[in-house]
């Protein structure tokens, strides 16, 4: 924990936005006296992630995560509580600590909108005091991206959003940093954009051990990226954990589905019913599929019941969709912790 | 030692190739420079013509400049007038306004370099290309057109150009300071149409200084936008001599350093305030 590469202890910030007044001319009263109420963006945050680990951070809109991004990279003073990031203050170390992190906002760009985006590269390799020859040879190996290297010399107003992330990414990466923070790569892009983006993040953090700090809305982005997750709701972190971990939480969602001939399956549903009556058991003719049933035990005891019945075909036991869990965790919290 | 001057060559080369890289932004802009020089024309001519007309009637005016003279310094001011000057260097700097209110500020503030510098260096590099492309083209035109004088001497001419530099620097100083105030009021127009319509006021690029009533030329001399558009006017025409001339570089340079220092303070003090719009 201690040398962890990103640690955050309690982090807290907090907003004044203003509000209309309500009723006629309040747009006159707001001119004159606006009202600010005070919003935590993010709210007592505490979390460690260690060096080359890829965490990804979920949570539905206005949760938090994009400003707590800004908060690791330095770009926003916190309220309250501590960040370290590679040892340093982002916010007071900003300089030297953005020397050792990329950060990839979706919806913002790091390239020069008039220029093709080799310019911009060219730039950032000042900026970054890379070298030549690191930079001749990063960009190689970018330009492994897909179809990214005919875009370079094209003014980058030109491009489409799903050419121009290819590049946003390519410039993220230049410079070789130890920790990227990537703020929705994915966002706007089609499922085989989508697909290559991921298997280059995977693969450079891999090769290089780079850190990676992934917000989504995207859950397979999380699936195929990440093994840890923390899920933010209303500015706090309402779990932190292995992926799998959070999937297992959720027992309960899996579901039992089960194939067998008509008098067999009728003998099942009975008993599923009898034994688990908040179970949601569907038949559809020779299969079944019961849901709600409990814990990992209870499923266990489910199929140990089921596969006591002759002539059953086939059983398996079905996790439940990771944008059901997700969506559980905002709303409920985590189930059993 | 070494590694103070490692550093500083380093330094150099990350702000000039950003400077380098505006001067490319600026000329990508192809068109707007077509429309800036026949604004910048246009504006230049309709001043020499009012000055013209002012001068004809006025006899403290015809005492303060003769025909010639009130023409070029019209031209001159209006070529150097900063206020107005340069679609590309407009452009970029309201860009750099906007950043706050579009949040875009944020990819500006994850890189490895200090603000202050990284947006004088951004502007040195679109002010050389307006400079290139708008005031010498308006400056030639005029000259052809046997409207203004040339310089008297070689030495005017450096005198000029490090009269311009000086200028740049406190416009610079100037623009930073908007820049660092729009942290807290997110929307930096109102500040700037402010600021364009005091500093052509009192800079001398409406009305020469000389001219101007005593009160307001006191006011005129306290303020950084003398050493703006007046002081290099002036300089060209050989209207600064002698301590009047070391006195005209030592305000310039007084101002350039304190509106830097000013812009650094403001900027550090209204960073903690950066609210990033638009998630």
């Amino acid at each position: 924990m201690g040398d962890a590469a990103i640690q955050v202890e309690n982090l807290t910030k907090t907003y004044r936005v203003e509000r209309r007044r309500p009723g006629r001319l309040s747009w006159v009263r707001s001119l004159v006296a606006p009202m600010y109420e005070e919003i935590r963006g993010v709210d007592r945050l505490s979390l460690a992630i260690d060096h080359g680990e890829v965490l990804g951070l979920l949570g539905p809109n206005g949760a938090g995560k994009s400003t707590a991004v800004k908060l690791l990279t330095g770009v926003l003073f916190p309220t309250e509580g501590r960040v370290r990031v590679l040892g340093r203050d982002p916010f007071h170390d900003r300089i030297a600590n953005a020397q050792d992190i990329g950060v990839l906002f979706g919806q913002r760009s790091h390239l020069l909108h008039d220029l093709p985006a080799v310019d911009s590269f060219g730039l950032l390799r000042h900026l970054y005091g890379t070298s030549q020859s690191d930079y001749d040879a990063r960009l190689t190996e970018l330009t492994d991206l897909p179809q990214l290297e005919p875009l370079l010399n094209q003014p980058v107003r030109t491009l489409s959003l799903g050419q121009r992330m290819r590049c946003e990414v390519a410039a993220t990466f230049l410079h070789q940093p130890r920790i990227v923070y990537l703020d929705e790569p994915t966002i706007g892009l089609d499922i085989e954009a989508k697909r290559r983006i991921r298997e280059f993040i995977l693969s450079v953090s891999r090769s290089l051990g780079t850190t990676v700090l992934l917000t989504t809305h995207d859950l397979n982005d999380v699936q195929e990226l990440c093994e840890r997750v923390v899920v933010l709701n209303q500015g706090s972190a309402v779990f932190d954990g292995l992926l799998g971990d959070l999937i297992d939480l959720h027992a309960s969602s899996r579901a039992v589905e089960v194939d067998a001939p008509g008098d067999v399956i009728e003998m099942i549903v009975q008993d599923v019913s009898r034994r688990w009556p908040e179970a949601l058991v569907t038949r559809d003719g020779s299969r079944v599929r019961a849901s709600g049933i409990g814990d990992q035990g209870a499923i266990v005891d489910a199929t140990r019941l089921i596969m006591a019945h002759v002539g059953v075909r086939s059983i398996s036991v079905v996790e439940p969709p990771i944008e059901d869990v997700i969506l559980s965790v905002y709303q409920h919290g985590v189930r059993g912790s | 030692m070494a590694f103070a001057a490692a550093s500083w060559r380093q330094s150099v080369g990350r702000y000039s190739a950003v400077s380098r890289a505006y001067v490319r932004v600026g000329l990508a802009l192809r068109f707007e420079f077509l429309v800036g020089l026949g604004a910048t024309l246009l504006n230049t001519w309709i001043l020499v013509s009012i000055w013209s007309v002012i001068r004809s009637g006025s006899s403290d005016v015809q005492a303060a400049f003769d025909a010639p003279d009130m023409a070029t310094y019209m031209v001159v001011a209006g070529v150097v007038n900063f206020a107005r000057m340069g679609h590309a260097s407009r452009r970029v700097i309201y860009r750099s306004l906007r950043q706050v209110s579009t949040g875009q500020i944020a990819v500006e503030l994850v890189r490895p370099v200090n603000m202050q510098l990284l947006r004088y260096a951004e502007w040195l590099g679109v002010f050389l290309v307006d400079a290139l492309l708008v005031a010498v083209p308006t400056w030639l035109i005029f000259r052809l057109a046997g409207v203004v004088d040339d310089p008297s001497s070689g030495m005017s001419v450096a005198l000029f150009a490090l009269s311009i530099g000086l200028a740049w620097l406190v416009l610079a100083g100037l623009h930073f300071i908007v820049n660092a105030i729009t942290l807290m009021s997110i929307s930096g127009s109102g500040v700037t149409m402010a600021r364009v319509a005091i500093q052509e006021f009192f800079g001398g690029a409406l009305i020469p200084l000389a001219l101007m009533p005593g009160a307001l030329r006191v006011v005129a001399d306290l303020l950084p936008f003398q050493a703006i558009t007046s002081t290099p006017t002036l300089v060209y025409m050989d209207r600064l001599e002698g301590p009047e001339l070391v006195r005209a570089f030592g305000v310039q340079v007084i101002w350039a350093i304190a509106l830097f220092a000013i812009g650094m303070v403001v900027w550090r003090l209204l960073v903690r305030r950066v609210q990033i719009q638009g998630g």
